[in-house]
């Protein structure tokens, strides 16, 4: 009966793993509308958009697009760019909102096609997406590689 | 400063001592244990709420929030501006917010926000309605009915998904219950390369009725005047905000006379929060001076240290308030210490848990709600649970 059970949980394990989403690899790249004035940022610059501490940029009102909740970009990005989890940099964005600083929270896409699009009309709009996403009406301002 | 209102240079009318060995709550929330009924006032807010759902698109924005929750004590005497006691208390903890933010044009937006507590039987409240004009990309103009921006979590006092615990700290958020004015302020950023400056200097005029457990304060200004320095960089955040204000006080308190006089308040506050990995540090402290014949200064602070291991958070934070000046009519003066645990269950979903010991000193009030007595228990346990949600 032990072992039954034991194959029953060894298989079920197996069979999780096989059918999981696999981990991306690449790189995460914050990007912005080609025609932007902005050219680059650094790793403290990123951190600070993306919790709500920094909103204007070469003299430029700068907006956030965020991928969809609970994306596995979404929560590999905000954990390698701000260190905090996607849900809780969520709530420092609640914040600024419900305190009348900021009128409304990022935008959200559910698919990166859209967000592209969304970008490639919006002056100085900023997002991530893998590496491999990337078109050329796109800028990227800031690379994330995985170790 | 209001919350306790003997303290505001009442000296002529009560006397520090005698005070009665007693424990009686002269009129506190007798609802405590009841559940607010539905009003006509509820359903015109479901009407406004439904009338902009309508006409909802891109240029309008609605958002929302609400908090629910219980608090209980192991002590008769109400305490912290709730009036919470040994009976389940569940209509302290719970309201209804919502914002509807408009964009009328590329530079001019009109923001509200309407709270609906259940203490006050889900009447509802403009909370703040204003116009902002965006002049620049680093300059704004706010006109309207505003929220003080007195101290790090004053603004979003009433959205409980916005920080760790189930109430900003008491002993310096209830010591100042006066939220909002009607004025003009401007938001001035100066972005450098480790952070970004704010300055934002307001004027106007106040004229409320702040809330207070056992009866109905007014409070009138005509010379309101803040100024807020903040500074945000990637992990230090600072803010110092100073107010002045010649604020007229109508205090209409059970069982004593109409009381009314006029005083000079100059209030000062100071925070610092640090964030460092999964720690999050926070200390901030206030210095209350009321300038009248019998100045009965407030200083208060707490430092909170909250750890994540998300989606959990603890946090440990100490309080202390009290009264400097010996000829204050009740003194305030307090400890308390916290532990607090949070599980964010989603992104607009968090409950959290509180245990707070609290401590008047001998023969002051600390932050028990009586106002002629002192208590008669001078510690007191309050546990309290709640869920915040975003929407």
């Amino acid at each position: 009966m032990t072992k039954t059970f034991a194959l029953v949980v060894h298989v079920y394990l197996v069979a999780m793993f096989a059918v999981a989403e696999p981990v991306h690899a690449e790189a995460i790249v914050v990007v912005t509308n080609k025609d932007s004035h902005i050219s680059s940022l650094t790793n403290a610059q990123v951190k600070r958009i993306f919790l709500a501490k920094l909103m204007v940029i070469d003299d430029e009102l700068i907006s956030i697009v965020n991928q969809q909740k609970s994306s596995a970009i979404r929560d590999d990005f905000y954990l390698l760019a701000t260190g905090q989890h996607a849900q809780r940099a969520s709530a420092r964005w609640a914040g600024k909102v419900f305190s009348g600083e900021i009128t409304r929270s990022p935008l959200e896409f559910d698919n990166p096609e859209a967000l592209k699009n969304w970008l490639k009309a919006t002056p100085n709009a900023i997002s991530y997406l893998y590496e491999s996403e990337l078109t050329e009406q796109l800028k990227v301002l800031f690379r994330i590689d995985r170790d | 400063m209001f919350n306790e209102v003997p303290s505001i240079g009442v000296e002529p009318m009560f006397n520090r001592k005698p005070l009665l060995k007693k424990q009686t709550c002269i009129s506190c929330d007798n609802r405590s244990t009841g559940i607010g009924a539905f009003t006509l006032r509820n359903f015109s807010f479901l009407l406004y709420v439904l009338s902009f759902t309508v006409l909802a698109d891109d240029k309008i924005k609605i958002s929302g929030f609400a908090n629910t929750g219980v608090s209980i004590t192991d002590n008769e005497t109400p305490y912290l501006k709730s009036g919470f006691d040994d009976n389940l208390n569940y209509v302290s903890n719970t309201l209804f917010g919502l914002q509807v933010d408009s964009k009328l044009d590329n530079a001019m937006h009109f923001s509200s926000q309407l709270i609906a507590k259940d203490v006050n039987e889900f009447s509802v409240d403009a909370e703040w309605v204003y116009l902002t004009m965006q002049v620049s990309p680093t300059f704004k103009l706010r006109s309207g009915r505003l929220r003080i921006p007195g101290f790090l979590y004053s603004q979003t006092i009433y959205v409980g998904n916005s920080y760790y615990w189930i109430r900003p700290p008491e002993l310096v958020y209830e010591t100042v219950p006066v939220t909002r004015f009607t004025g003009i302020d401007s938001l001035w950023y100066l972005p450098t390369s480790e952070g970004t400056w704010l300055i934002n200097p307001a004027v106007g005029q106040i004229k409320d009725d702040f809330e207070y457990q056992q009866g109905k304060i007014s409070g009138n200004s005509e010379d309101f005047v803040l100024l807020q320095l903040r500074y945000e960089g990637e992990n230090l955040t600072f803010q110092w905000v100073s107010v002045t204000m010649d604020l007229e006080i109508l205090a209409e308190l059970p069982g004593l006379p109409l009381y009314q006089f006029e005083a000079r308040l100059t209030q000062h506050a100071a925070a610092v929060n640090y964030e460092w990995s999964n720690l999050n540090f926070t200390l901030e402290a206030l210095d209350i001076d009321q300038g009248v014949a019998s100045p009965a200064t407030a200083r208060s602070a707490y430092i909170s240290l909250a750890y994540t291991d998300f989606p959990k958070t603890y946090a440990i934070t100490y309080q202390w308030r009290e009264s400097p000046d010996e000829a204050a009519a009740i003194p305030l003066n307090a400890t308390t210490i916290g532990f607090n645990f949070a599980y964010r269950h989603s992104f607009n979903l968090v409950s959290k848990f509180e245990w707070q010991h609290g401590e008047a000193e001998e023969g002051t009030h600390g932050a028990f709600q009586n106002i002629l007595v002192v208590p008669e228990d001078n510690t007191v346990n309050l546990v309290s649970y709640a869920l915040s949600l975003e929407f």
